[in-house]
């Protein structure tokens, strides 16, 4: 219900007032008993009579709600204080809209009884009369009292303006005490509406200060916040500043409140980010306990199944019971996640350094995100330490999911863990959304959105000195990687693993705005059937050129099973390639690592059958006498 | 500390705020909604953790008096506490 010029005074005061009354009690309750029990408890804590660590700790809990009880108070009472006004500057409209009623009524009714007199209809519209007029002294009196009715109703039109006025002005001023500090404390000028109006960037800015309970309201009454960040992620050098300028206490707060957006805010500090991030495996461990709970109603449901003619409530139950074991085994790595011991060489005086769960960088669940750090992070500033020389960033591809994401880690860390490595090479293994599964592969529109993200990911890289960043793409992450280089990933070398293409529609070098001109290199093994549809692209298939042919890649060699030995055999396929004993690992170490490397050798062609159109070549690895060629990996400037 | 939790339970006649429609108007009632409920969130928040509060020292004491219930029964049957 809402007033009207008409009747402003729409609305009831006893009923405003009952809201204020139901606040005022409310405030007085909660300060005789709630705040004053609090206080109490404090003060016992804090006596002698209690001298446990347990006291302090139980002590600074209730002391710490004590600001908020107050901030409900003093909400309720201003609340109160603002309704019983408005209540009374309602009534005082309504007695004033009953005397304007009034004579708007009196009025129009004079207005109407004249109109209806032996002369009213006339009175106003007839020309002085050319003689005489028997009934001159009547007509003059209509005439005055029509005119007197009409001036009335003139008054009345700027009365109930008037009171319009008086109603629209209560109104706002109810409505910005309601909206005040005195009745939502921090949470003042944070309504739905005005964040709405926020940017991204914006909203950063109101979060400082607030504590993590304030936090958390926000988000209560602003479930679609988080996902603005996700959607319209702020500039991380801002971020940078932003966070770099806020209290240790505010910085807690935002972890322990918003850890969706702090957990995958690029230019938050990676530690911070880590921490964020245990807050949001626990999330994912509770949702994927609910899924169970769901399951396991399905398994009692369809606990007398047969489960042996593969229909009916055998195979429900079935079907349950492993995706419950499915669901165990991810529960498993999550936590492994959050609660492994691990240890890496301390990059600073290489001594091994044990920590408790993984360094996560992203870590969404319901986005399917997830890149882990492998390495150890500056204890100070939470970032890449700055005894890292190289960072390489690698993207794994199809087929990889959360569920098995930690087998693309440990590729990672078999660089990481390489006796050459002193602690001066680190990596950051990337999934940054959901990979393309089976036929899927073929999309590049969904290998050119997650680039998209990978570039927004790389904007959050910050290196404590001019250590060189190292993209490495595999199959369809290849793909990723193109795509992230043309959305500006700034990178010092890339490598394409028995890459997909160079992403979504790019077919040279010069289509990527930061690394046009940093040195590019290729692998790809003999027999591996990813080679065939390279460069082709149909509407939104296919993933832009070869990173084998295409001017400006280096390809190199891909080598033997086992380094060095002819004689163990040649490297084939799609998956060989990561072989932990072979040429082609130690190639891509090299290339991280900005050693040399063995350049690709090229058959060359011997013969062609004219009939069958078949070529033969060399196999120039596989020749007696081979001698690798190699070179000095460049660097690049970024 | 229960007794200290129940008045943060705001009840029905406080969240529901001024969507009724005695408040006449359309920014006041929203606006009041708008208070009503940032603050029904935090006091569900304070709520959960003074019950909270609540449960560990309750559970703290009865540990206590457990362990002294114990060594009580120890001393009278003659044992030294280990």
């Amino acid at each position: 219900m809402s007033w009207t010029r008409t009747n402003p005074g729409a609305g009831e005061p006893w009923g405003i007032r009952s809201q204020a009354s139901i606040r005022q009690t409310g405030a007085d309750n909660l300060r005789t008993t709630t705040l004053t029990n609090l206080q109490t408890a404090v003060t016992d804590a804090a006596s002698a009579t209690w001298t446990a660590q347990a006291a302090t700790a139980f002590a600074a809990s209730a002391e710490g709600l004590i600001p908020d009880v107050q901030v409900i108070i003093t909400g309720l009472e201003t609340d109160a204080g603002a309704l019983n006004q408005y209540a009374a500057m309602v009534e005082q409209i309504q007695d004033q809209a009953r005397a304007v009623q009034r004579l708007q009524d009196d009025a129009q009714h004079d207005l109407a009884r004249l109109l209806f007199t032996s002369f009213g209809d006339t009175a106003e519209t007839t020309s002085p009369w050319s003689e005489p007029d028997p009934n001159a002294l009547e007509r003059a009196r209509v005439l005055e009292a029509l005119r007197v009715a009409r001036s009335t109703l003139t008054q009345v039109e700027v009365r109930w303006d008037e009171l319009a006025l008086q109603r629209r002005a209560a109104d706002d001023a109810c409505v910005a005490t309601l909206a005040s500090v005195g009745s939502r404390g921090n949470l003042a000028g944070l309504g739905t509406q005005q964040l709405s109006y926020l940017s991204t960037t914006g909203l950063l800015q109101k979060l400082d200060g607030l504590s993590a309970t304030e936090i958390t309201i926000l988000l209560q009454n602003n479930p679609g916040l988080a996902e603005k960040f996700r959607t319209s992620p702020p500039d991380a050098a801002g971020v940078e500043a932003w966070w770099s300028g806020l209290g240790g206490a505010s910085q807690s707060a935002l972890i322990a409140a918003l850890p969706i957006v702090i957990g995958n805010l690029e230019g938050v500090p990676y530690g911070s980010r880590v921490q964020a991030n245990k807050h949001n495996i626990s999330t994912g461990i509770a949702t994927l306990e609910k899924e169970i709970v769901d399951l396991k109603k399905i398994v009692e449901a369809n606990k007398d199944g047969s489960g042996t003619r593969g229909g009916g409530s055998g195979a429900a139950r079935r079907e349950a019971q492993e995706k419950i074991a499915a669901l165990r085994d991810q529960i498993s790595y999550y936590s492994k996640l959050r609660d492994e011991k691990t240890t890496f060489p301390d990059p600073a005086t290489g001594l091994p350094v044990t920590v408790t769960g993984h360094n996560i960088l992203v870590f969404d669940h319901a986005q399917d995100a997830i890149a882990e750090y492998s390495g150890m992070l500056d204890p100070v500033t939470g970032n890449v330490p700055a005894a890292v020389r190289s960072l390489g960033i690698y993207v794994p591809g199809t087929n990889t999911t959360l569920g098995n994401f930690d087998g693309q880690v440990q590729r990672s860390e078999w660089f990481v863990g390489h006796a050459a490595n002193d602690g001066s090479i680190a990596m950051i293994t990337w999934k940054g959304g959901a990979f393309p599964q089976g036929g899927e592969a073929i999309s590049g529109g969904m290998t050119e959105k997650l680039g998209q993200r990978l570039a927004q990911f790389g904007q959050g890289v910050e290196l404590a000195n001019t250590a060189t960043v190292v993209g490495l793409g595999y199959s369809a992450g290849g793909a990723m990687l193109g795509s992230a280089e043309r959305a500006g990933l700034a990178l010092d070398r890339s490598l394409q693993i028995s890459s997909a293409g160079m992403g979504f529609g790019v077919h040279d070098l010069e289509e990527y705005p930061a690394t046009a001109d940093v040195p590019h290199y290729s692998l790809m093994a003999p027999g591996d059937l990813l080679a065939y549809p390279q460069g082709l692209e149909v509407g939104d298939w296919g993933h832009g050129g070869s990173p084998l042919t295409t001017d400006g890649f280096v390809r190199l060699e891909t080598g033997y099973l086992e380094a060095g030995d002819v004689s163990s055999g040649q490297i084939r396929g799609h998956s060989a390639i990561w072989d932990k004993e072979g040429t082609t690992i130690l190639q891509m170490y090299n290339v991280i690592a900005g050693e040399q490397v063995e350049l690709y050798a090229e058959p060359e062609l011997i013969s062609t059958d004219p009939d069958t159109g078949r070529s033969v070549y060399t196999n120039p690895v596989m020749e007696p006498g081979y001698k690798p060629k190699m070179v000095d990996v460049q660097g690049g400037d970024k | 500390m229960d007794r200290a939790s129940a008045p943060l339970k705001l009840g029905g006649d406080l969240t529901r705020g001024a969507g009724s429609a005695e408040l006449g108007s359309g920014p006041v009632a929203s606006a009041l909604d708008e208070s009503t409920s940032q603050r029904a969130s935090r006091a569900v928040l304070a709520g959960e953790i003074i019950a909270d509060l609540g449960r560990r020292a309750t559970d703290y004491v009865n540990e206590i008096l457990a362990a002294d219930t114990k060594l009580v029964t120890q001393l009278e049957n003659g044992r030294r506490p280990r």
